[in-house]
């Protein structure tokens, strides 16, 4: 992941945003789709999303469902409803938390 | 172009090899390397499957056997929090409590002794539980190896020598303090064997469930 440190915080938080977006993804898909999304900026390893999506999932913000797909067998993650709610919250710290350093970094943005 | 069953059991077995040896781990990896390789035979000028392979394996195995100690560690900590859960369910503190109570009476009603040998058998009900559990699960219905399943193994070895740190202070019981240490030791030890045989149930069948395509 290019800048790790700086988007660690917040992996979390894109992988619920995802979520929240599509019905469900697996983690190929999602990694993918970062990769897209941000033009290629952002690189997430499978070390780094497998176990944040094991721990949201063991947290019951994720739900699973293991489907056969093309000769292989998938899992796919899904937001529950207490995810739903967690993405509201997450989200929402994460646009105080720009709003915040970008008056530190460059006040006449903020 | 999309794998065939022969390639998915080609990168199951190699990483299989590579001791990723728990099957609910291997699939997401099956997977995810699956999906890699056929995005660069579709994209990239890439002769066939074996060629992908090799490049993906040169470039990621690494960070492959890396995930798999993380998946582990993940597999882990879901035993304990699942375990934590449990814990804080209002029917844990009232089942110490009626074990408690429980103990209490039997050290009244009989000697000390039969109290000492009725103890001392609570590492083999955690024993018990651990084999029919864990063993029974893993080797007579001999299903593939599952991370969360095999690794319940650690809990129940750590709970199951619990009673023996509250055994081996008191011989005999030299008053109030030593009783309510013996009793409360013991009522602990039974109380966490009973919530671990709880969940190791709860999450066999959970996995049974999931993975039943594959188990």
């Amino acid at each position: 992941m290019s800048n790790s440190k700086l988007y660690k915080g917040s992996l979390n938080t894109i992988i619920l945003k995802l979520l929240n977006q599509h019905d469900k993804m697996y983690g190929y898909e999602i990694t993918q789709k970062v990769k897209a999304l941000t033009k290629g900026e952002l690189n997430i390893t499978e070390g780094a999303l497998y176990p944040a999506l094991h721990k949201l999932e063991a947290e019951g913000l994720l739900d699973v469902e293991i489907a056969k797909v093309d000769n292989r067998l998938r899992k796919y993650y899904k937001l529950t409803e207490s995810g739903t709610k967690e993405t509201v919250n997450k989200l929402e710290e994460l646009a105080e938390y720009i709003k915040t350093m970008q008056a530190l970094v460059s006040p006449k943005l903020a | 172009m999309n794998l065939t069953k022969e390639h998915i059991k080609f990168i199951d077995t190699y990483l299989e090899n590579s001791d990723i040896v728990y099957a609910d781990i291997r699939m997401e990896m099956v997977d995810h390397v699956a999906s890699d390789i056929e995005e660069r035979t579709q994209s990239e000028d890439i002769r066939g499957f074996y060629d992908a392979f090799k490049e993906y394996m040169v470039e990621n195995k690494v960070q492959l056997l890396e995930d798999n100690r993380q998946f582990i560690k993940s597999a882990d900590k879901k035993i304990w929090r699942t375990l934590l859960n449990e814990l804080k369910k209002p029917i844990t503190p009232l089942l110490f409590l009626v074990l408690c109570i429980g103990f209490y009476l039997l050290y009244q009603n009989y000697n000390l002794e039969t109290f000492i040998n009725f103890t001392s058998i609570i590492p083999l009900i955690g024993c018990t539980g651990f084999i029919l559990t864990y063993v029974v699960y893993q080797g007579v219905k001999d299903h593939k190896r599952f991370s969360v399943v095999e690794r319940l193994a650690f809990p129940f070895l750590a709970f199951y020598q619990l009673p023996n740190i509250f055994l081996s202070r008191t011989k005999e019981i030299n008053g109030i303090s030593d009783l309510i240490w013996l009793i409360g030791g013991a009522s602990l030890a039974l109380t966490l064997m009973s919530v671990l045989i709880i969940i190791s149930i709860k999450l066999f069948l959970r996995y049974e469930k999931r993975f039943k395509s594959i188990a």
